[in-house]
């Protein structure tokens, strides 16, 4: 069994990452291809030809269709094989899997799971990602390391103060207790750390322009497994939001991740910056895109180095938890619950009542007679 | 904040060790270790007698 939870969405790439040409990433633990049709719809096959498992994403794109780079089995965007080298008739079961996807708030959502279940409803949403009122930079790092090391990375930011000092880490992070929040019917992890006094990293300092201290609020939501969102609100000490009306005397930064297992020992790092302010200054976009890569590979060399620790360890080894890991806790919690909850067959659709599931023989039926 | 029906709540409270757990049905609960804070809000309705009627 799998360490991430079946039968749920994963970010699989940014919307413009797929075009024309076929992209090759493996996706907890499937080698997929992806590529956007001539109608602009994005198609996911898995990335191995039937024939003799060659890399579709190393081979050809003829119109909508992929011919194998090896011998040539071609298949269309549903991953039906319709042509083979001097062979009349290609065996139905000549097809490699289709994995059902959909694109929402510029990324490309890949449904890890039993088709059948997959509802797009359920995809969490992020839409200032894709919203003019906001201007967005992105990247994604591989990480060479297990997602659940990313979740724990993610959902304790006093470690900012330690691991990015001089970035975004300031002293008041560490040092100002959290409130945490689990909704358990949504599956949300809320973790909020309102600093009313606190030094202006550079990264902010730079990019809004404000001089001296800051109120700085991170308002973490964890959407198990796959999205992470927080809420940063930068504004000049003691300036909160009015009562009503927008507030716009402060900074709104949407930092976003996707954090999407590809082996069960590593990752795939995507991460964005969303502003609301500075919309066209490509000079602010360049030092926030810069910035914050760096920070994240900052988090990227931790999280390397961790994972060879935790695959040497004894199994006896004993973590130890303090206040600032309630959230982390919260969000290993809820992702075990989504790891049992994939693996329990289909909940049944049909209507239920209260008619035993076989039904009991009614004196007097007739006996079927073999 | 949220705000589902279900939502458990720790708080920590300020310039002190002590967390402060509130379970949806309203009882609340202080302890200084997340892991017992969790394992207290989760056994509801076992430890929240007087919230357990959902
Ligand atoms: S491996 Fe693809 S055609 Fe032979
Ligand atoms: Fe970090
Ligand atoms: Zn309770």
């Amino acid at each position: 069994m799998p360490s991430w939870p079946l039968n749920q969405w994963y970010v699989a790439a940014y919307s413009q990452e797929v075009g024309d040409d076929l992209l090759g990433r493996t996706i907890c633990d499937e080698p997929l291809v992806m590529y956007r049709t001539s109608d602009g719809e994005v198609v996911a096959l898995a990335d191995r030809c039937v024939h003799r498992r060659f890399p579709l994403s190393m081979s050809n794109r003829v119109d909508d269709m992929i011919v194998c780079g090896y011998h040539g089995f071609t298949y269309d965007k549903g991953g039906q094989c319709v042509a083979a080298p001097a062979q009349k008739r290609i065996p139905r079961t000549a097809r490699v899997p289709s994995f059902v996807v959909h694109e929402l708030d510029g990324f490309v959502w890949v449904w890890i799971g039993d088709a059948d279940r997959a509802d797009t409803a359920l995809i969490p949403r992020a839409p200032w990602l894709d919203d003019p009122r906001y201007t967005t930079v992105r990247g994604m790092e591989p990480l060479k390391a297990r997602y659940g090391l990313l979740v724990d990375n993610l959902l304790d930011l006093s470690h900012e103060t330690y691991l990015h000092g001089g970035y975004i880490g300031t002293p008041e992070v560490a040092e100002t207790p959290i409130t945490t929040e689990v909704d358990e019917e949504a599956n949300v992890v809320y973790v909020s750390r309102h600093m009313a006094d606190a030094e202006c990293p550079s990264l902010y300092s730079k990019s809004t322009g404000i001089e001296g201290r800051i109120t700085r609020w991170q308002d973490i939501e964890y959407h198990p497994p796959c999205l992470y969102l927080l809420h940063s609100r930068i504004a000049p000490v003691g300036v909160l939001p009015p009562a009503d009306g927008p507030d716009d005397q402060a900074f709104h930064v949407e930092v976003a991740y996707a954090i999407t297992p590809e082996t069960e020992h590593s990752t795939h790092d995507f991460w964005m910056v969303a502003r609301d302010f500075a919309l066209d200054d490509q000079e602010i976009s360049t030092f926030l895109a810069e910035n914050n890569r760096t920070v994240v590979l900052q988090d990227v060399t931790a999280l390397d180095v961790l994972e060879v620790v935790v695959e040497g360890e004894k199994d006896s080894y004993q973590e130890l938890s303090i206040n600032i890991d309630t959230g982390g806790l919260a969000a290993r919690r809820l992702l075990k619950k989504l790891v049992d909850e994939g693996n329990a067959p289909a909940p049944q659709t049909t209507a239920t009542t209260d008619a035993p599931a076989v039904p009991a023989p009614t004196s007097g039926d007739p006996v079927p007679t073999a | 904040m949220l705000g589902g029906t279900s939502v458990y709540r720790i708080v920590w409270k300020l310039n002190t060790d002590v967390l402060i757990g509130y379970c949806w049905c309203g009882e609340s609960h202080e302890d200084i270790d997340p892991i017992a804070m969790w394992e207290w809000l989760l056994a509801h309705p076992d430890t929240h007698p007087t919230g357990g009627a959902r």
